[in-house]
């Protein structure tokens, strides 16, 4: 229980913070409360929506997670995603019929991690190398990409048939088929729960997931102990934008079926927010993302019956941020602030 | 033109020395910006909303600054909150109390009023000197100096260094609310994201500068004439304006990769 206990009270917070605004902004308080809490079992389209926002989250969220331990914060999600699904949308549209699905699908999901991976390894090798702090380099690279990224959508890369920020759709041959149609709910879930657990098995039972996490927890005993830190913090970051990457290829392929702008949803961050809740143990990722994907949709669809519209996931991400930040990574900060 | 980016820059100086980066330093800007003019346009006098916006935003900042201390939080994250929180809370407060999430501006409800330039610009000059002087030749300056790298000294001479922490935040937000009200005053407007970033080039500019405080002024004269220069060539459409809008970032990150690191890497995680 008392490892249960933060991430619930962080959460309890947040529906509170929100409930406490929605009921502020709104002509009819009962009716966008009922709607908040129990709008999204209402449907299969709600719900098959939410839970597929969570499967979204939850390879960002191993992408954060993987890059905490090693003892990085990764704020570059953001980017981390936007790009490879870009680069997933513009080659998947690209490619002649005639081709072969599978080896197609595979290649472009590789493009995508190493996307991903190439715009998370930047801050990690800088780190290292220049010692720049990679929570700066990477939100200010992240930041800085995105005004681009946007501008290539929206321009030279933008489907010139329709109306949409968004590039061309991609084949109906690699979409990813829905589970609980019309919702965007598809067959993603398998995988990523198999690859939540794939991490869990890692970090806990092999001596590669050991060495991460003592690199993150302890990088003066790590060097002594001859783990070589400098390395597991690359890779530690590269990882983590990789699998940012991997959301932004399953956005794509199976939710999306094209790139358009603000893709992300702010995912980037939401996966850092469920990282963080989700703490030390690496399998409660999933029932974090789930919550933070009710509260987040519920919010949204409440907010359509009130007066006002404001952006709730914003205030969801502040709250959750301050709360988690008080019991998160001590060992990080107490680190860094004995350093000379 | 480079006087909001001056006292952003001075206020994010304050905060590291303290030995925190001050990543808030956006949120506040914007979040004051807001404030600022909500309560001018409520009570007709400018004055008023500056110093509203000034009392409250301080106040915030030294209470997030107190829990950050209190419960050990990570203060990055919880500067990281504060920028949630102040988009979300102006984007609400905005809806709620002008039923729009968009551009507020002053001369709607009758208000003309703008700062004179050269008033902004002497004021900045003179705190800036205020600033360094207190840095280095006051007991208080000296103290907060001390407080980021070298808390023990503190400690053991009988003072808290975390209390000089949270005086850091407050100082700084306070430098938050003059930016951020310059740049409302000017435009004669609240626009969403007010900042547009500045409070992110205020820390390059800050690193630019070596961490001194005069030196500070060249630096953001620097990262002005590059505004400047790109605000230009938006006119000119030879440059899209979304690549202007990720260079106050990309200027930031170019700073960072090419300014010699190994002082300040001791110091900043």
């Amino acid at each position: 229980m008392k490892r249960i206990a933060p991430p619930l009270v962080s959460f309890g917070l947040c529906i509170l913070v929100i409930t406490l605004f929605l009921a502020v902004s709104t002509p009819s308080p009962l009716d966008t409360l009922g709607r908040f809490f129990s709008g999204t079992f209402s449907s299969w389209w709600y719900l098959g929506n939410m839970l597929n926002t969570a499967v979204l989250l939850i390879p960002a969220a191993i992408g954060s997670a993987v890059a905490l331990r090693s003892g990085s914060l990764n704020l570059g999600g953001e980017a981390q995603l936007y790009a490879p699904a870009l680069v997933t949308a513009l080659l998947l549209s690209r490619i002649p019929d005639t081709v072969p699905v599978v080896p197609v699908f595979l290649a472009v999901l590789l493009a995508a991690l190493a996307t991903g991976a190439v715009l998370a390894a930047i801050p990690g090798i800088l780190r290292v190398r220049f010692h720049a702090s990679e929570l700066l380099t990477s939100f200010l690279l992240s930041a800085a990409l995105i005004p681009l990224l946007d501008y290539l959508v929206a321009g030279p890369l933008r489907d010139p048939g329709k109306n949409l920020l968004a590039t061309r759709a991609i084949p109906e041959t690699v979409r990813i088929p829905p589970i609980a149609g019309p919702s965007s709910f598809n067959l993603s879930v398998l995988p990523i729960l198999l690859l939540a657990g794939f991490w869990a098995l890692i970090i806990l039972r092999t001596r590669s997931g050991y060495r991460m996490s003592m690199t993150g927890t302890a990088p003066e005993f790590a060097v002594f102990t001859g783990i070589r830190t400098g390395r597991i913090t690359v890779l530690g970051m590269t990882l983590s934008g990789a699998l940012h990457g991997l959301t932004g290829f399953l956005a794509v392929t199976g939710t999306w079926y094209t790139c358009h702008q603000g893709i992300t949803i702010g995912m980037g961050w939401s996966a850092l927010a469920v990282a963080l809740i989700a703490g030390k143990h690496p399998l409660a990722i999933v029932p974090a993302a789930i919550i933070y994907a009710w509260i987040q949709i519920s919010g949204d669809n409440a907010l359509l019956s009130t007066r006002v519209d404001f952006d709730s996931t914003a205030i969801l991400q502040a709250v959750l941020f301050l709360v988690i930040s008080a019991r998160t990574i001590p060992t990080i900060v107490q680190f860094r602030r004995k350093r000379p | 033109m480079s006087v909001p980016l001056l006292f952003a820059t001075l206020g994010a100086l304050i905060s590291e020395r303290a030995g925190v980066l001050a990543v808030f330093m956006d949120g506040a800007i914007t979040l004051s910006g807001f404030i600022a003019i909500a309560v001018t346009m409520a009570t007709g006098n400018p004055l008023s909303g500056f110093i509203t916006s000034a009392i409250l935003t301080t106040s915030l900042l030294m209470l997030l600054a107190w829990f950050t201390e209190q419960t050990r939080a990570n203060p990055f994250l919880v500067g990281l909150s504060v920028n949630f929180l102040a988009s979300g809370t102006t984007s609400w407060l905005s809806s709620h109390l002008f039923g729009t999430r968009g551009v507020i501006a002053l001369a709607d409800s009758g208000i003309h009023w703008r700062i004179p330039g050269i008033l902004s610009v002497t004021a900045a000059l003179f705190v800036t000197i205020i600033v360094w002087w207190t840095l280095t030749h006051t007991l208080f300056g000296l103290r907060l100096s001390a407080s980021g790298p070298a808390p023990q000294i503190l400690t053991v001479r009988g003072s808290n260094p975390a209390r000089y922490r949270i005086a850091s935040w407050g100082i700084a937000g306070f430098f938050a609310v003059c930016a951020g009200t310059i740049l409302a005053f000017n435009l004669g407007a609240y626009v969403p994201n007010l900042s547009a970033g500045r409070g992110w080039t205020a820390l390059a500019a800050l690193y630019l500068a070596y961490r001194k405080p005069l030196p500070c002024i060249a630096a953001v004269l620097v990262f002005s004439g590059a505004e400047y220069i790109t605000t230009i060539l938006q006119g000119t459409t030879l440059v899209p304006a979304s690549i202007i809008l990720g260079l106050p970032y990309a200027l930031a990150l170019l700073v960072f990769l090419f300014i010699p690191q190994t002082e300040s890497a001791k110091k900043t995680p």
